[in-house]
């Protein structure tokens, strides 16, 4: 019974993330989109948090409070401080329209569950469908990194991607060894880069985070 | 803890807090070599026992002779770069494009850079390896946006969106090695190389082939492989010319060194399929980049092709997967290491001289830069793998082994594809060397702007003539590193 509850539980908590990319593909605004972001970062910690407690792996408490402090309050603070700053435009530019996005996310949970198919079939019961979500959050996230044109929306698909990685991760091996440090370094790099980057430098020499003046360098 | 180690380690802190501590000061331009030259001693210290066949087996580092080979790279080319840093930045500087300040950074990120790259050859588990390949993309994306042009910012912002992407799904593949030796290997020491190797034939054959596939497109966009390639050309093009040495030479074996441990464990637990994979990207990556390399008319872009074809030809090498052609590849890779930098150093000179990037707008080196343009002829006739040179050995050993494993297909089409390579460079370099330079290019001396060009050339001929042989013997206790697992 107890096992159950754990297995819908971390079920519940995947599929959400997963509801919440797939939501993120269908925002034309910026503000929902960040907010989504964080709230599949909440979704993450839950997750986190519950596999800590099944588990009695104490180290994946110290990544459940790093999500929380760091994607859920941090980032999406500082992403919105940006937006406030150097006047992004509000609107997202798409390159795909929103429905050829939700086709195209559709096809990449066919597409994870697929290739997922062979693997989950050895596996225990409990990380069965955690596999294919977090291969499917990761590949909407590469799709909106692809087909959105900014430098913000960049940055929200590459944080998506690795809340995919890290829901794999946590579901899959109950936290490898090193996952801690891996997790906090990719935030950390992630904040610098924001930082670093966008705030200063584009901030600079453009006036206006739209990537699409990424488009000098050609043959 | 092995002492040369643990000395090499304490020297990487100290001098990266001295060249950090002296960023403000006018002497941090040749501090900063001087540090990187004793990294450099240092690290010859650590490596030659390696070499030889030690393996140094100590809590959190490992080291066997194939780190050893990708570590002493790193200290030489280290060096020289600084050194050349010296005259580069230091002109930029006089000619006040480069402040104090930008100054001071340039040094501190250099020392960092080449520390973080040192130190991920010496690690025994792979997820630390991953944490600094990762770090090395962190701190080298601020050298290659060094000048805030818009075109650099650019470059920066693909090179670290890309190379983010490529780790998150490397480490996604990390994960699933690990889900793969669950029950097999104790979960604290799952990660690390030796306990890997050992029990490479018991892990989970699906997981591992899933995982390879993100590990080879994961790195592979760090190392180049088309079609992930595209931050490779913006980023090798807008960094300083020292940094691009530094980028094309070490840092993109640095990715390729994640691959290849991999690579071992794979190929012992599912003979023929990582090595098809690696067979494929080296194909297309050579294909690819003959193609730009004709039709670029940046000099610096095309000298960033030539790095994906060459890591096309050492991806080859591990795609034919017999140890011949292993250590072919690691040839292969040394070779290019010391070459590709001489390209790099002397397009720098031309750059700064006649103020621009378009080869069609540089003529007459000959004339007015004599050295340099000495430099450039002999980089290029030995990149395109000209005798007597040490690329022209590593590819001509690649084909051999290929001969040997039977796959005369593969040696066609590198055949047809160097030929490409050939004409394209030829054509391109040669014609700035010759006729009548405008009145503006002037000819740039100094010792550090020279030395690293000589040192390096006597490398390349040295390796490409008498490759003596206690190189060849490291090459082979390199290749044996990587093959160890299987034959």
């Amino acid at each position: 019974m107890d096992q159950l509850i754990t297995m819908n539980l971390v079920d519940l908590c995947a599929v959400l993330m997963l509801l919440t990319s797939v939501m993120a593909v269908a925002t034309t605004r910026m503000k929902p989109l960040i907010t989504l972001f964080s709230l599949q970062s909440v979704f993450l910690a839950a997750e986190a948090f519950i596999v800590a407690y099944t588990s009695g792996e104490s180290h994946i408490y110290i990544m459940c409070g790093l999500t929380l402090a760091l994607k859920v309050v941090v980032m999406p603070k500082m992403l919105l401080y940006i937006m406030g700053k150097i006047h992004v435009d509000k609107e997202i530019d798409l390159s795909i329209g929103i429905p050829g996005s939700l086709l195209a996310s559709g096809f990449m949970i066919f597409v994870s569950y697929y290739i997922a198919e062979p693997l989950i079939s050895t596996m225990e019961t409990v990380e069965r469908n955690c596999l294919a979500i977090s291969l499917s959050i990761i590949l909407i996230g590469l799709l909106m990194m692809c087909t959105r044109r900014k430098a913000i929306t960049e940055t929200i698909g590459l944080l998506m991607m690795e809340n995919g990685l890290f829901l794999g991760a946590i579901a899959l091996s109950h936290g490898m060894p090193l996952i801690v440090e891996i997790a906090a370094f990719f935030d950390v790099m992630v904040v610098i880069i924001i930082i670093g980057i966008f705030a200063n430098r584009i901030n600079k020499s453009f006036n206006s985070v739209d990537t699409s003046f990424l488009r000098r360098l050609k043959e | 803890m092995i002492p040369s180690l643990a000395v090499l380690i304490a020297a990487m802190v100290v001098s990266s807090a001295l060249c950090i501590g002296l960023r403000r000061s006018r002497h941090v331009s040749a501090v900063m070599p001087a540090c990187a030259f004793v990294l450099f001693a240092l690290c010859l210290w650590v490596c030659i026992p390696v070499l030889r066949g030690e393996t140094i087996d100590d809590g959190l580092f490992w080291m066997d002779p194939l780190s050893a080979v990708f570590m002493t790279l790193v200290g030489f080319i280290g060096f020289l770069a600084s050194l050349y840093s010296r005259a580069y930045i230091g002109l930029e500087a006089e000619e006040g494009v480069v402040s104090r300040k930008e100054n001071g950074i340039y040094y501190s990120l250099l020392i960092v850079f080449i520390s973080v790259m040192m130190l991920t050859f010496t690690v025994r588990s792979m997820a630390v390896v991953w944490l600094g390949i990762a770090a090395t993309t962190l701190v080298s994306t601020f050298l290659v946006g060094f000048y805030s042009r818009e075109e650099s910012t650019e470059a920066a912002w693909k090179y670290i969106i890309l190379c983010s992407v490529g780790m998150t799904i490397a480490l996604f593949g990390l994960t699933l090695v690990y889900a793969s030796t669950v029950g097999v290997i104790d979960s604290d020491s799952a990660l690390d190389w030796p306990s890997l190797m050992e029990h490479a034939s018991e892990l989970d054959p699906n997981m591992m082939r899933m995982a390879m596939i993100l590990i080879i497109v994961g790195f592979g966009t760090k190392v180049g492989f088309v079609p992930m390639h595209t931050w490779l050309p913006d980023a090798h093009s807008q960094a300083p010319s020292p940094i691009s040495g530094l980028l094309s030479a070490v840092l993109l074996n640095c990715a390729m060194y994640g691959i290849l441990r991999f690579y071992g464990v794979s190929e012992s637990l599912d003979p023929g399929f990582a090595s098809t994979v690696m067979l494929v990207f080296g194909l297309v990556s050579l294909g690819a980049a003959a193609f730009f390399i004709v039709s670029s008319r940046d000099l610096k872009r095309m000298l960033a092709y030539s790095s994906i074809e060459n890591m096309g030809l050492i991806a080859i090498g591990f795609g034919i997967g017999t140890p011949v052609a292993i250590a072919a590849a690691i040839l292969q890779m040394t070779a290019h290491s010391v070459t590709k930098p001489i390209l790099f150093f002397s397009a720098g000179n031309i750059i700064q001289s006649y103020g621009t990037r378009e080869m069609s707008r540089i003529r007459g080196v000959y004339r007015s830069m004599p050295f340099t343009a000495a430099a450039m002829t002999v980089g290029t006739l030995s990149i395109v793998g000209c005798p007597p040179f040490a690329v022209f050995v590593g590819e001509l050993s690649l084909m051999l082994g290929a001969l040997d494993a039977g796959m005369s297909w593969t040696v066609a089409v590198m055949i047809v594809l160097l030929a490409i390579v050939f004409a394209g460079m030829a054509r391109n370099v040669f014609p700035m060397l010759s006729g009548e330079p405008p009145e503006y290019a002037r000819d740039l001396k100094g010792f550090s702007r020279t030395a690293p060009l000589v040192v390096l050339i006597v490398a390349t001929t040295a390796l490409g003539l008498f490759m003596p042989d206690a190189v060849v013997q490291c090459l082979e206790n390199a290749a044996s590193s990587v093959t160890g697992v299987f034959s």
